[in-house]
C-alpha cells in the first residue's frame, strides 16, 4: 500500500527527453543559441488549413496574426516564424510558410527551457491553439510535439497493456499451477514488485532525471522478473512439501536454495542493466538506474512476500513430485543422444534469423512512430508532402570567432558555404543569401547577433538545404560542414535537427562496443562465481549473443525492411531507432540470464552431488526446463499485450521481447544447451586450478540446507 | 565462531592434517558450526544420511544395535561412509556432553573431497583406519 501512495503520478515526475549526449556538439550550439542568441530549433509547428478561400485572404490574415500573435507573447517561446509575421510576398529566398494552393499555412516556435520544459510549453500550446475555429483546421506537430503524444498514447498504451495482460497471466498460471493458490502468488508478488518499482522511481527522480520511458522497464521487466522469481519459489516450495517436508522447514529450504538463486540471478541481471551507463545519455542511463530499483523489488517482493503466504496456504497450495518426465526432460535426453545435429539444426535457424541485422540502420523516431489517426502525425506528413521542411529542418552552424563587424569575411564565408552541394540559402548578418543570387539582398540582421550585441559572442548561420527529409545526403552535408575550413581560429560548432539525430546515434552506436565488453566482463566474473567453471560463461555469452542477434535480425526485417508491415499496422522507415534495440539487447540478456542461472543452478547442484555432467544436464533441464517455459510464455503474453500500442517503437519493444524470450526458452535453452553441454562433457565444469580453489573458498555456493537437531545453536 | 578460528580448530583434526592454510580456511567457510547440547541424537542407525558431522569439541556416545561401542572426542567424525556410499547409517551417535559440531551437507562434502586432495588423502586414512580396526 505505501508502494502504491509513494509510486502514484510518477509519469509526472519523469522526463520526457534526455535523448541527445550532453556533449555532443549539436547540443553545445543549441545550448549557445538558446543562452547567447535567444533561439532554437523549431520544435513545435501549427498547421492551419482555411476552411474558405486562401490563407492570404484578409478575414484569414486577421485571424492568422491574431493567433500568431498570441503564441509570440506564450511564455517559453523563444521566436516564432509564421506565415502572418513575414510580409507577402516573402524576401527572396526566404520559404513562403504556406503551400503552393494557398490553403495551408505554418507557424513555427522555437521553445526554450529544458526537454521537459519544452513539452509542457507544448502541451500547453497545443491545448490552447490546437482547436478547430470558424476559419481554420488547426494541428500541432513538430518534433517535440511528436515526441510529446509519442509519450502520452504509449503511457496510455501501457495502462491498457497492463490491464490485457493481467487476466491472461492469471489464466496462464493457472493452467501451469494447477491450482489457484499456487496461481495466484506469483501474480500478488508481480504487483507488489510493480508498485514498488514505480515508487522507487518516484524516490530516484529526487535524485537523477529518470525517462518516461521506464514505465515500460517497469512493465516488462518487473512483471518478468517478479513472475519468474516467485514461480521458482512455488515450484521449489511444492517440491519439498512432496518431499515429506513440514511447511517451516519447505518454506526455509526453498528460501535457501531457490532464494539464493534467485539473489544471484538479481545481481546478474542488474549487472547486465548497468552495461547502459556507459552511454553517455539521460535516457539509457536512467534505465540503468531504474533497472536495478526494479530488478531489486523484484527480488525482495519475491522473497518477502511468497514465503509468508506459502506459509498461510501450507500444503493447500498444492503438492508436486519432482520429476524429469517432462517435455523438456524427454527434449533434453533426446539432443543428448543426438547433439551434433541438433547444435548444427538450430544454430543454422538462428543465423538465417540474424542476417537481416548487417543491413541495419540505426536513426531516429519521426512522426511515423505514432498512430496513423494521430493529429500530429497527420499534420506533419501534409507538410512533408505539400509544403517544404527546408527552414524547420535546416541546420545551425555557429562560429565562436566569427565577426559581424566584418561583413566582407561573412559573405565570402557565405559563398563558399554555397559552393558546396546542398545548402541552397544561408541565413547570416547579411540576411537571406541564396545560392542563385549570391549578393546580400538584406541589411544586416539582427537575428544572428547576440542579445548583448557583443562582436565577441560570436555569430550564427542558418543553413537551408534542398534535400527532403530522410535524404541521405544530409548526413553527407552535416559532415561535411563539420570539417569545412573557416576563417576563424575557433573553427565552427553544427547544430540544427539533423546534427542533434546524427550526433545521438553516432554517440550510441561508437559506446555499443563498450556496453558489450562490460555487460560479457561482468557477466562473466559473476557465473563464474556462480558455476567455478570458465567455459560455462562464455558458452552463456555465446548463446545469449546468438538467441539476441537472430531476435534483432526479425525486427530488422519486419520494421526496418517493412515485412508485414501492413499486418501490424506500422509504417517502415528504412531505419530503426537506435535506443529500442540497446534497452531490448539489456532487457533480454538480462532475462536469458536469469532462465540461465535458474537451470545451471540446478544442474550444478545434481553434478556437485554427482560428478555426472550428462545426467546433470538431464536432471537440470527436466526440472527446471518447465519453469522457464512457463516464465518465458506469461512473459511473451505481457510484451504481447505491450505490442498492442499503436506507438511503433513500443509494438517493436513487445514484439521484439517476446520473440526473444520464446526463442530463447525453446531454441536456445532446450536445445544449444543441453548439445553443447553433451559435447563438453566434463569440460564444462573446467578451470584453471587456481580458479577452481578461488571459487570453492569464496564462490557462489547454493548451500543444501542440513537437518540440525532441534536444539542445535550456532556457535 | 569466525572462520578464522574455525580453520584453527581443523588444523588440530588428524582428517585434515595434510590441509594447507588456505585449504583449511575453505573448508571452514562451508562448514555449518553449532553447539549442541548433552543428549542430542546426531546419527540414527539405519537412517538415510545426508550430513557428515566433524566433532570439534566435546564428548559423542557410539552404539550399534542397541549397544554402546565406544566414546568419540574433539577430531571424530561421522557420516562420510553413508555420503560415499550411500546406505543406511552404520550407528547411532549421542552427545554426551556439551559439543561444538562442525557440518557439511553431502554435496559439500563431495565437492571438498573431489577439490581438496589433501582432504582426500585425510580421508582415506581415516578410512583405512577404521578398516584396519575393523579386521583385527
Amino acid at each position: 500500500m505505501l508502494f502504491g501512495v509513494v509510486g502514484t503520478g510518477v509519469t509526472d515526475v519523469l522526463t520526457v527527453g534526455g535523448f541527445v549526449p550532453n556533449d555532443a556538439e549539436s547540443n553545445r550550439v543549441a545550448q549557445v543559441l538558446e543562452d547567447d542568441f535567444a533561439t532554437g530549433t523549431y520544435g513545435w509547428v501549427l498547421l492551419l488549413e482555411a476552411k474558405e478561400k486562401w490563407v492570404y485572404t484578409d478575414f484569414n490574415r486577421a485571424e492568422g496574426e491574431r493567433i500568431t500573435t498570441l503564441i509570440e507573447e506564450e511564455p517559453g517561446v523563444l521566436e516564432v516564424a509564421s506565415f502572418y509575421n513575414i510580409p507577402e510576398p516573402p524576401p527572396p529566398g526566404l520559404s513562403p510558410l504556406r503551400d503552393f494552393t494557398g490553403h495551408l499555412a505554418l507557424i513555427g516556435v522555437k521553445l526554450s527551457g529544458s526537454d521537459d520544459e519544452q513539452r509542457r510549453t507544448a502541451a500547453h500550446l497545443t491545448e490552447t491553439y490546437a482547436v478547430d475555429n470558424e476559419l481554420f483546421y488547426i494541428t500541432a506537430t513538430g518534433a517535440t510535439e511528436i515526441s510529446r503524444v509519442a509519450a502520452e498514447v504509449a503511457d496510455e498504451d501501457l495502462t491498457r497493456a497492463e490491464l490485457l495482460a493481467a487476466p491472461l497471466t492469471l489464466l496462464g498460471l493457472l493452467m501451469v499451477f494447477r491450482g489457484f493458490r499456487a496461481a495466484i502468488i506469483p501474480l500478488i508478488v508481480a504487483v507488489v514488485a510493480v508498485l514498488g518499482s514505480f515508487a522507487a522511481l518516484r524516490v530516484a527522480t529526487s535524485f537523477v532525471d529518470i525517462s518516461i520511458f521506464a514505465r515500460t522497464l517497469v512493465t516488462a521487466l518487473g512483471l518478468g522478473l517478479a513472475i519468474d522469481y516467485s514461480m521458482l519459489l512455488v515450484a521449489r516450495f511444492r517440491e519439498e512439501l512432496a518431499e515429506g517436508r513440514n511447511v517451516d522447514m519447505a518454506v526455509s529450504r526453498t528460501l535457501q536454495t531457490a532464494g539464493r538463486t534467485i539473489g544471484f540471478s538479481a545481481a546478474t541481471v542488474g549487472a547486465s542493466l548497468l552495461g547502459l551507463l556507459v552511454f553517455p545519455v539521460v535516457y539509457l542511463r536512467s534505465f540503468a538506474i531504474a533497472g536495478v530499483a526494479i530488478v531489486a523489488m523484484a527480488a525482495l517482493a519475491s522473497m518477502l512476500v511468497a514465503p509468508p503466504i506459502m506459509r498461510l496456504f501450507g500444503e493447500g497450495i498444492g503438492v508436486r513430485e519432482k520429476t524429469t518426465e517432462s517435455f523438456w526432460g524427454r527434449q533434453a535426453g533426446r539432443v543428448l543422444n543426438r547433439p551434433i545435429p541438433w547444435l548444427l539444426g538450430v544454430t543454422l535457424i538462428l543465423l538465417v534469423l540474424a542476417s537481416p541485422i548487417l543491413d541495419i540502420n540505426p536513426s531516429r523516431i519521426d512522426e511515423r512512430v505514432l498512430p496513423k489517426e494521430e493529429p500530429a502525425r497527420i499534420a506533419a506528413e501534409r507538410i512533408r508532402t505539400d509544403m517544404s521542411m527546408a527552414d524547420v529542418n535546416s541546420v545551425h552552424m555557429y562560429a565562436p570567432g566569427g565577426d559581424w563587424e566584418d561583413p566582407q569575411e561573412i559573405f565570402d564565408f557565405t559563398k563558399e558555404v554555397l559552393s558546396i552541394d546542398g545548402p541552397v540559402r544561408m541565413d547570416s548578418t547579411l540576411g537571406f543569401v541564396r545560392l542563385d543570387n549570391t549578393s546580400p539582398i538584406n541589411t544586416l540582421s539582427r537575428h544572428f547577433r547576440s542579445i548583448d550585441d557583443d562582436p565577441a559572442d560570436g555569430t550564427w548561420f542558418n543553413i537551408v538545404y534542398r534535400f527532403q527529409p530522410d535524404d541521405e545526403r544530409i548526413d553527407d552535408l552535416v559532415r561535411t560542414l563539420r570539417d569545412f575550413d573557416t576563417p576563424w581560429d575557433e573553427g565552427i560548432l553544427i547544430g540544427g535537427n539533423d546534427a542533434t539525430r546524427i550526433d545521438t546515434v553516432d554517440t550510441v552506436v561508437s559506446r555499443v562496443p563498450w556496453a558489450l565488453l562490460v555487460i560479457a566482463v561482468v557477466t562473466f566474473v559473476l557465473l563464474f562465481l556462480f558455476t567455478g567453471s570458465v567455459v560455462m560463461p562464455i558458452k552463456a555469452l555465446v548463446l545469449n549473443l546468438l538467441s539476441l542477434t537472430a531476435t534483432f535480425g526479425g525486427l530488422v526485417w519486419v520494421f526496418q525492411q517493412g515485412n508485414f508491415a501492413e499486418t501490424l499496422g506500422i509504417t517502415a522507415t528504412g531505419t530503426i531507432d537506435v535506443f529500442t534495440p540497446i534497452l531490448m539487447f539489456c532487457i533480454t540478456f538480462g532475462l536469458s540470464m536469469d532462465y540461465e542461472v535458474f537451470i545451471l543452478a540446478r544442474i550444478k547442484e545434481h553434478f556437485d552431488l554427482s560428478g555426472d555432467s550428462d545426467e546433470s544436464v538431464r536432471q537440470g533441464l527436466g526440472t527446471t526446463g518447465p519453469i522457464v517455459t512457463a516464465a518465458a510464455m506469461l512473459l511473451a503474453i505481457v510484451f504481447f499485450a505491450i505490442a498492442t500500442s499503436g506507438v511503433s517503437i513500443v509494438k517493436m519493444f513487445g514484439l521484439g521481447l517476446a520473440v526473444a524470450v520464446l526463442t530463447d526458452a525453446f531454441l536456445v535453452r532446450a536445445t544449444l544447451t543441453p548439445a553443447l553441454m553433451k559435447l563438453a562433457g566434463r569440460s564444462n565444469w573446467w578451470a584453471p586450478r587456481p580458479l577452481r580453489r578461488f571459487h570453492l573458498r569464496y564462490g557462489v555456493w547454493e548451500t543444501d540446507p542440513v537437518d540440525l537437531p532441534p536444539n542445535a545453536r550456532p556457535a | 565462531m569466525k572462520r578464522r578460528e574455525i580453520a584453527d580448530t581443523l588444523a588440530t583434526v588428524p582428517l585434515f592434517s595434510r590441509c594447507t592454510t588456505a585449504d583449511l580456511r575453505t573448508v571452514a567457510r562451508h562448514l555449518e558450526v553449532v553447539d549442541i547440547d548433552p543428549g542430542t541424537t546426531l546419527i540414527t542407525e539405519g537412517d538415510e544420511g545426508e550430513t557428515f558431522y566433524l566433532i570439534l569439541d566435546g564428548e559423542v556416545e557410539v552404539s550399534r544395535d542397541g549397544e554402546v561401542v565406544g566414546m568419540a572426542q574433539s577430531g571424530a567424525h561421522f557420516g562420510e561412509l553413508a555420503l560415499l556410499d550411500p546406505a543406511p547409517r552404520a550407528a547411532t551417535v549421542v552427545t554426551k556432553s556439551d559439543c561444538r559440531v562442525g557440518i557439511l551437507s553431502v554435496r559439500m562434502f563431495r565437492v571438498i573431497v573431489r577439490e581438496l586432495p589433501t582432504v582426500s588423502f585425510g580421508l582415506l586414512g581415516a578410512l583405512a583406519g577404521q578398516l584396519r580396526e575393523a579386521m583385527e
